[in-house]
C-alpha cells in the first residue's frame, strides 16, 4: 500500500524562478549577512563559500542564456569577499554595503524582469503583458513592478541614510540590515501577491520586521512605546483583516483574487457576507496605510521609532500597503464597486483634511511629518477610488514621488538630530538657512515637494492623481484634495520661512552629515528634482503598469 | 439534531465559556489556563468539523507551545494580581464595542445562513480533505506563501532575539564621534537599563553577569 | 450539521477578543485576546471549507487556517519579546503606562 501511494504522480508545479528573482536575491543576501554577523572574526570563512556558490550559480545562469541574473549573481559573489577584505574590523560597514549592493542587484533584476515581459519594447509606448506564476499565487504585473521599484529604491536610500545615525545612537546591531532586507522582501511580495494567503503572509513578514525595527533603540522609552503600540494595534488590525478575508472566502469559496473577483460578479453569490468581509478588510488595510480614522498609531510610532526606520516605514510601507489595496479592490472587489468607492472616497477626504489640520498644530518635526504622511495616504487613495487605469498608474506614481520626497525630508531630520541630541522642534529650525544652507535647502525642497509645488516630483504626483480623480467624476474629492494641499503648503512654507527668514540661535549646534547621509540625501533631492522636471520616463512605466492579472 | 450537533454544542459551549473567562479572569495565571482550555476546545471543534490534521496542529502549536509561552511570559513579567491591575477604565467602552459588533455580525450571519443566500448549508455528514490532500495542496498549489512563511519565521526569530537578548556591547565598532542622548545609551557597559531600584535583585544579578 | 453553530462561536470568540483588547491593560493579556481573535478566524475557515465547499475549495480553507496558526505563533514570539523589553526598562507591562507620547 505504501508503494502504491508512493508511485502516485505528484504534480510538481512549474516554478518560474525569474518571477521572484529579486526577492530570492535579497533573501539570500539577508541570510549571508546574518551568517557574517555571527562569524565575527572569521568572516572570510562565510564570505568565501557564499561567494563561490554565488559565482557558480551566476556562471551556470549565464550559460543558460540568462545573462542579467547571472551577471548580478557573479557581481554580488565577487563583491562579498572584497567587502569583508576591505573592512576587516568594521562589521557594520560590511553589513551596510552588502545590503546596499543586494538592493542594487534587486533593482537590476527588477528592470530585467520588466524588460522581459514588455511587449513591443523599444521606443514605442510598451505595455506589460501580465504574467501569473506559481499556480496563480504571484502576479507579475504593473503593480508588482512599480512596487518593487519604489520599495527597493527606498531600501537602497535608507541604508546609507541610517548608517551614521545607527552608529550615533549605538543601535547599529548586525541584525538591522537583514531585518530591513526581510521587510523589503515582504513588501515586494505584498506587491506581487495574488491570493489571500500570500497577501496575508507577506503583510505579516513586513509587519513583524517593522515591529522589531521600531523598537530597535531598546533603551529608549519612546522607541519601546512605538514598538508596543505598533505591535498591539497592528496585530489587532491583522486579526480584523483576517476575519474579513475569511468572510470573503465564505462568500466566494475562493482564495485567489481574480477568482474572488469573478465569483463576486455572479448573482448567486451572497452579497451580505461579502460586504461584511469587504468592510473588515477595509478597516484592516486602513490601519496599515493609516487612513483616518484608523491612523491613531501613526504619529506616536513615527515619532518614537529611530528616524531612519521612520523614513523607511513612511515611504515603503505606504507603497506596499497601497499595492495590496489596489490589487484587492480592483481585482477582487470590482463587483462591489458601488459600495467601496463612496466609502473609500469619504475616508480619503477625511484623511486629507484631518491630517493637514493636525499637521498645522504640531511642534515636533517628526510628528509633523507623520501627520503629513497621513495626509498623503489620502491623496494616494484618490487614484484608487478613480477605478481607472489612469487612477491606478497615478497612485503608483504618486507613491514613488512621495517616497523620495519623504526620504529626503527625514534624511535632513537625521542630519539635524545627530548634533541636537534628540527631538527637533520646529522652533529650533530658526535660522538654519543661514548656518547650514545645504541642509535647510534640501529640507525646503523636499517639503515643497510634499506640498506639491512645481518643479518638484510631488507636483507631478499630485497632478496625475488629481487628473485621474477629475476624469472619474470625483471633482468634489479633488477640490478637497486641493484645499488640503493649500493648508499643507502653508505649514510647509512656514517651516521654510522659519529656516531662512529668522535669525539663528547661536547656542544650537550645527547639523552634521556623515558621508552616507550626504550621498543618500543628495540622491533623494536629485530624484525629487529629476522626477519633477523629467517625469516622462517613469510616467511611461507607470502608464504601462495599468495592466493587471485579473 | 444529529450526534454531531450535540457534540458540537457541548464543545462549543465549553470553548465559549473558557474564552469569556480568559478575558474576565482576575488572576493572570488563571487567564492563561483558560486560554489553554479555549485553544484545546477549538481543537475539539476542529475534530467535530472533520479537520483532524488541523486539530492536531492546533494542539501541538497552540496548546503545546503558545499557551506555555504565555505562561512563561506571565511569570517573567511578574504581573500583579487583581482586577484593578488587570483591567483599565475602558470596560464600558469594551462591552459596548464588542457587544454591538457581536449583535451586528451574528444578525447578518444568521440572516445569510438561515435565509439560504449562502446556498444549501446543512450537510448530513461532515467530511473533510485528508492529510494527503492537504500536503499535496501545500506543496503544489501554495508553495509561494509557504516559502514566504519561512521568511516570516526567520524575521520573527531574528526580531525576538534582537529585542529580548541582553546587550552584548556593540559589535566591534570604533568609538563614535557624537552620541545622541535619547536616554537609551547606558552610562556604563553591563548594567542593563532597569529603572533604578525597582528590581534590585535582578539588577545586581545582571551586573555580576555582565561585569568584568 | 448546520454551519450556524461554528459561525456563531467564531463571532463570539472574535468579539470576546476585541473586548479583551480594549478592556485589559496588561500587555500579555492583550496578546492573549489577539490570539482569541485569530482563532475565531480559523473556526470560520474550517467550518466553511468542510461544510460548504466539499470539493477543491475545502483544502484551501484548511490551508489558510494552517498558515494563520504559523503566523500567529511567530507573532506571539515577537510580541512577548517586545513586552519583555518594555518590562526590563520600566518594570511594568501595562499598556496604559505607555504614555510618553500622546496616544
Amino acid at each position: 500500500m505504501f508503494l502504491a501511494q508512493a508511485t502516485e504522480p505528484l504534480e510538481i508545479p512549474e516554478v518560474a524562478w525569474s518571477s521572484f528573482a529579486p526577492e530570492l536575491a535579497l533573501t539570500a543576501a539577508a541570510l549571508v549577512l546574518l551568517l557574517i554577523a555571527i562569524a565575527k572574526g572569521r568572516q572570510q570563512l562565510v564570505a568565501v563559500p557564499a561567494a563561490v556558490v554565488s559565482l557558480a550559480a551566476g556562471i551556470w545562469l549565464v550559460t543558460q542564456q540568462l545573462v542579467v541574473p547571472g551577471g548580478v549573481a557573479i557581481a554580488l559573489g565577487l563583491a562579498l569577499p572584497a567587502l569583508v577584505f576591505a573592512f576587516p574590523r568594521r562589521g557594520s560597514l560590511v553589513q551596510a554595503w552588502g545590503a546596499g549592493l543586494a538592493l542594487v542587484g534587486a533593482l537590476v533584476l527588477t528592470g530585467w524582469q520588466y524588460l522581459t515581459v514588455l511587449e513591443g519594447g523599444g521606443t514605442e509606448v510598451a505595455t506589460i503583458v501580465p504574467q501569473a506564476a506559481l499556480a496563480g499565487a504571484l502576479a507579475n504585473d504593473g503593480i508588482a513592478f512599480f512596487t518593487r521599484i519604489t520599495v527597493y529604491l527606498t531600501g537602497l536610500l535608507v541604508v546609507p541614510i541610517g548608517y551614521g545615525y545607527l552608529q550615533d545612537r549605538r543601535i547599529n546591531r548586525a541584525e538591522v540590515e537583514p531585518l530591513l532586507l526581510l521587510a523589503v522582501v515582504g513588501m515586494a511580495a505584498l506587491g506581487t501577491a495574488n491570493d489571500l494567503i500570500t497577501l496575508f503572509v507577506a503583510l505579516e513578514v513586513l509587519s513583524l520586521a517593522l515591529y522589531v525595527l521600531a523598537g530597535l533603540a531598546r533603551r529608549d522609552r519612546r522607541s519601546q512605546e512605538a514598538s508596543l503600540k505598533y505591535f498591539v494595534l497592528g496585530a489587532v488590525a491583522s486579526a480584523i483583516l483576517l476575519y474579513g478575508m475569511a468572510l470573503t472566502y465564505v462568500a466566494s469559496g475562493e482564495l485567489a483574487l481574480p477568482a474572488i473577483g469573478s465569483s463576486l460578479g455572479l448573482v448567486t453569490t451572497d452579497r451580505v457576507v461579502a460586504t461584511l468581509g469587504l468592510a473588515l478588510i477595509t478597516v484592516g488595510l486602513g490601519f496599515k496605510v493609516a487612513l483616518v480614522p484608523f491612523h491613531l498609531w501613526t504619529p506616536d510610532v513615527y515619532q518614537g521609532s529611530p528616524t531612519n526606520v521612520t523614513a523607511f516605514m513612511a515611504a515603503a510601507t505606504k507603497a506596499a500597503g497601497f499595492a495590496a489595496i489596489l490589487r484587492l479592490y480592483l481585482v477582487a472587489f470590482p463587483g462591489l464597486q458601488g459600495l467601496w468607492v463612496p466609502v473609500l472616497a469619504v475616508l480619503a477626504a477625511l484623511t486629507m483634511l484631518y491630517g493637514a489640520y493636525l499637521a498645522l498644530v504640531q511642534r515636533d518635526l517628526k510628528r509633523m511629518l507623520a501627520y503629513s504622511s497621513i495626509t498623503h495616504a489620502g491623496y494616494a487613495t484618490i487614484g484608487v477610488v478613480a477605478v481607472s487605469d489612469a487612477g491606478l498608474s497615478g497612485t503608483l506614481w504618486y507613491l514613488l514621488t512621495y517616497a523620495v520626497s519623504t526620504l529626503g525630508a527625514f534624511a535632513c531630520v537625521i542630519a539635524i538630530e545627530r548634533t541636537r541630541g534628540g527631538e527637533v522642534g520646529l522652533l529650533e529650525l530658526r535660522g538654519l538657512g543661514r548656518t547650514s544652507p545645504a541642509i535647510a535647502g534640501i529640507l525646503s525642497l523636499c517639503l515643497l515637494s510634499l506640498a506639491g509645488l512645481p518643479p518638484t516630483a510631488g507636483f507631478v504626483g499630485k497632478l496625475v492623481v488629481f487628473q485621474a480623480g477629475v476624469q472619474a467624476g470625483l471633482t468634489w474629492l479633488v477640490v478637497i484634495g486641493v484645499l488640503s494641499s493649500v493648508v499643507a503648503a502653508f505649514f510647509y512654507l512656514r517651516i521654510a520661512g522659519t529656516m531662512f527668514l529668522e535669525d539663528a540661535d547661536p547656542a544650537l549646534p550645527l547639523p552634521a552629515a556623515s558621508s552616507g547621509l550626504t550621498v543618500g540625501t543628495a540622491v533623494s533631492a536629485a530624484l525629487v528634482v529629476f522626477l519633477g522636471i523629467q517625469p516622462q520616463l517613469f510616467l511611461q512605466v507607470a502608464d504601462s503598469a495599468a495592466a493587471l492579472v485579473r | 439534531m444529529t450526534g454531531h450537533d450535540v457534540v458540537f454544542v457541548l464543545v462549543g459551549l465549553l470553548t465559549a465559556a473558557a474564552a469569556i473567562l480568559t478575558v474576565t479572569s482576575k488572576n493572570l495565571v488563571h487567564a492563561a489556563l483558560f486560554l489553554a482550555t479555549t485553544l484545546a476546545g477549538i481543537a475539539g471543534v476542529f475534530l467535530v468539523l472533520a479537520a483532524d490534521f488541523l486539530a492536531l496542529v492546533q494542539l501541538v502549536v497552540y496548546v503545546g507551545a503558545v499557551a506555555v509561552l504565555f505562561l512563561f511570559g506571565l511569570m517573567l513579567t511578574r504581573a500583579p494580581i487583581g482586577r484593578e491591575a488587570l483591567d483599565n477604565q475602558n470596560r464600558g467602552l469594551a462591552i459596548g464595542v464588542s457587544g454591538g459588533l457581536f449583535v451586528v455580525l451574528s444578525a447578518l450571519i444568521v440572516d445569510a445562513v438561515v435565509g439560504g443566500s449562502l446556498g444549501d448549508t446543512t450537510v448530513a455528514e461532515v467530511t473533510g480533505p485528508g492529510i494527503e490532500d492537504i500536503g499535496m495542496a501545500i506543496f503544489a498549489e501554495w508553495v509561494l506563501p509557504f516559502e514566504v512563511l519561512s521568511m516570516l519565521l526567520l524575521a520573527a526569530l531574528i526580531g525576538a532575539i534582537v529585542l529580548a537578548r541582553r546587550e552584548p556591547g556593540d559589535s566591534g565598532e570604533e568609538a563614535m564621534a557624537t552620541r545622541i542622548d535619547f536616554g537609551d545609551a547606558p552610562p556604563t557597559e553591563g548594567t542593563d537599563s532597569l529603572s533604578s531600584g525597582s528590581l534590585p535583585e535582578l539588577t545586581s544579578g545582571e551586573r555580576r553577569e555582565g561585569g568584568p | 450539521m448546520s454551519p450556524l453553530g461554528p459561525l456563531l462561536l467564531a463571532t463570539l470568540l472574535f468579539c470576546v477578543g476585541i473586548y479583551g483588547v480594549i478592556a485589559r491593560r496588561n500587555a500579555v493579556l492583550v496578546l492573549m485576546s489577539v490570539e482569541l481573535m485569530l482563532n475565531a478566524v480559523n473556526i470560520n475557515l474550517v467550518a466553511f471549507s468542510n461544510l460548504l465547499f466539499p470539493e477543491d475549495a475545502a483544502v484551501s480553507g484548511q490551508i489558510f487556517a494552517l498558515f494563520i496558526i504559523g503566523v500567529a505563533a511567530a507573532e506571539v514570539g515577537v510580541g512577548l519579546a517586545i513586552v519583555f523589553n518594555m518590562f526590563r526598562n520600566r518594570a511594568s507591562v501595562n499598556v496604559d503606562d505607555v504614555d510618553l507620547m500622546r496616544w
